[in-house]
């Protein structure tokens, strides 16, 4: 049985790459295929967004690049976190724990009440 | 990287884009060829996956800001070039733009410069003059009423007179005519001008039997005395009696009207306050600070009233009005220059709708070409875009000949300056009215 795939909710594309980035310098092939395995394939990153966000976060300098020989020996970009991206890395993942802690509380007490 | 050195250094960017996306479509396909797939078929998946990698770029693009650049770069050649191939399109919207801009802009300056700039003397909202009042109308002052006035009033920081004359000016040579003003010597201080070459008049000028003295305009002095600064002392004749020059007002200077050359002391004799119904004086007053209009006419009021009783047969029915002197403008002038700039105004506003009439014609002839370009991926925002930029690109051409339009038309408008006003009679179309074309767009 297909493993249900879930749709990425809006915004966190960019806390994702950061954490992602976060582990280590890395390409943006290796952060798609970085995220599918973390989550146990149920996140699939389009590429089609990965690469603007991954320049977006660039132009907004919470990331940094360099190019350098990949483990295929072909040059790659690699990102890296910047002092920046890692506050932003900070508050974005208290942000969001605090609001799926609040969502599921919310769901709970929804679902005692059917109960 | 700013957007700006991105600019500059494109191709290198455009090359590392292609280069980062090219390395992940490959990385893919060796990942499918590893899981045993064929090199196509893995390609093929891969590029399947990968989706359109134009529209990623254009993506990335997006978010560096550089198709903004580019979008505007290319809309104004496109349009450049439709206009080109359209020039009838083009002048017809430019010169409707232009026109009605011009107008206004005209319009603008010359009201501007008459109804609403203050006149060019000190604190001049509180200038105001001041009348004899009767049934029929309203009527110069006598000398001894003006006198009664000002010795009695307590609203006014200073209260002068004066009266017309036109005299032969002669100084060796052939007489001229000039229009000139007799003035009380408290008149330039309440003004607060001074002149810009020798003094003003000093109550000994302006006292009965003084020797008489004379002040120029800036403009007969450069015309009749060649602008010579040796010019004061000397003795000239109006009319025959001999005048002394002891002073030059400033350039900027006009008063009572524009056509005003000369000014004399007008030294009041003790039989000119003899007939209290003999009216000819003109009278300027500055209010005191704090001091309304309707204050200064309810005491003048209670003053007229007391001289009624005292003089019942010169002054019978005789009391005040107090108007600013800003309104010297006359009732037409001011209705003309109002309808001037209405006029004006409806020009605008109706080449505006011929303007937007003229788009919307066109845009419908471009239907077909608006959808051959969404059909190609043009998002809505990006049509838009370049339709505004071609309608700028109209409207800042239109905008920028009305004012040359404008700047040239001011000059010839100058004839509906009233000469009643004491301003300068030039109008110079300012800066302020850029942005008149921004407000019509």
């Amino acid at each position: 049985m297909p493993i249900p795939k879930s749709d990425l909710p809006q915004g966190t594309l960019d806390l994702l790459i950061l954490q992602v980035v976060a582990l280590g310098p890395i390409h943006g092939y290796a952060v798609a295929q970085r995220i599918q395995q973390i989550s146990r394939d149920v996140l699939h990153v389009q590429q089609g967004s990965l690469y603007p966000a991954l320049h977006r976060l660039e132009d907004r300098g919470l990331l940094a690049a360099t190019w350098k020989a990949s483990e295929t020996g072909r040059d790659a970009k690699y990102y890296r976190l910047t002092p920046k991206g890692r506050t932003q890395l900070k508050e974005e993942t208290a942000n969001w724990t605090r609001l799926s802690e609040a969502i599921r509380l919310i769901l709970r007490t929804a679902e005692g009440g059917a109960l | 990287m700013k957007w700006w050195r991105r600019l500059g250094d494109r191709a290198s960017v455009e090359r590392e884009l292609d280069n980062e996306l090219r390395f992940h479509v490959d990385a893919l396909v060796a990942d499918y060829v590893a899981r045993g797939m064929s090199e196509t078929e893995a390609r093929r998946k891969a590029r399947l996956e990968f989706g359109g990698l134009d529209q990623v770029k254009e993506e990335c693009r997006d978010v560096k800001g550089l198709n903004v650049i580019d979008a505007v770069q290319q809309d104004v050649h496109y349009a450049c070039r439709t206009f080109v191939r359209n020039p009838a399109f083009a002048v017809v919207a430019t010169l409707t733009v232009a026109l009605g801009i011009g107008a206004t802009t005209a319009a603008f300056s010359i009201t501007d410069r008459v109804l609403i700039r203050p006149l060019p003397f000190a604190d001049p909202a509180r200038l105001v003059k001041l009348w004899q009042k009767r049934p029929e109308g309203e009527d110069l002052l006598s000398p001894a009423n003006f006198r009664d006035w000002k010795r009695s009033s307590r609203s006014f920081e200073s209260m002068a007179a004066y009266q017309r004359l036109s005299a032969n000016l002669t100084q060796g040579g052939d007489p001229t005519r000039v229009e000139g003003v007799s003035v009380t010597a408290d008149l330039f201080p309440a003004l607060g001008v001074t002149p810009s070459l020798g003094r003003a008049f000093s109550p000994e000028d302006d006292r009965e039997g003084a020797a008489a003295t004379l002040i120029l305009s800036y403009g007969l002095w450069q015309a009749q005395f060649g602008a010579d600064v040796g010019v004061l002392g000397r003795r000239v004749l109006l009319d025959d009696q001999p005048y002394v020059v002891i002073g030059v007002m400033p350039r900027s200077f006009s008063f009572p009207t524009r056509d005003a050359e000369i000014w004399t002391a007008i030294r009041l004799a003790e039989r000119d306050f003899r007939n209290r119904a003999d009216t000819h004086l003109e009278c300027v007053a500055r209010l005191r600070a704090g001091i309304s209009v309707s204050q200064a006419r309810t005491e003048l009021q209670t003053i007229t009233a007391r001289l009624e009783r005292e003089y019942p047969r010169e002054n019978a029915g005789v009391g005040a009005a107090v108007t600013f002197f800003r309104d010297e403008v006359s009732g037409r002038a001011r209705s003309t220059l109002l309808a001037l700039f209405g006029a004006a105004g409806c020009v605008l506003l109706i080449g505006c709708s011929n303007l937007a009439n003229l788009l919307l014609a066109r845009s419908l002839a471009r239907r077909s070409e608006l959808s051959v370009r969404s059909a190609l991926g043009a998002g809505r925002a990006r049509l838009v875009q370049q339709l505004l930029t071609e309608t700028m690109l109209l409207v800042f051409g239109g905008g920028a000949l009305g004012i040359l339009l404008a700047t040239g038309a001011a000059p010839r408008l100058v004839r509906l300056i009233p000469q009643t006003l004491p301003i300068e009679a030039s109008v110079a179309v300012d800066m302020r009215v850029w942005c008149s074309p921004s407000v019509s767009h």
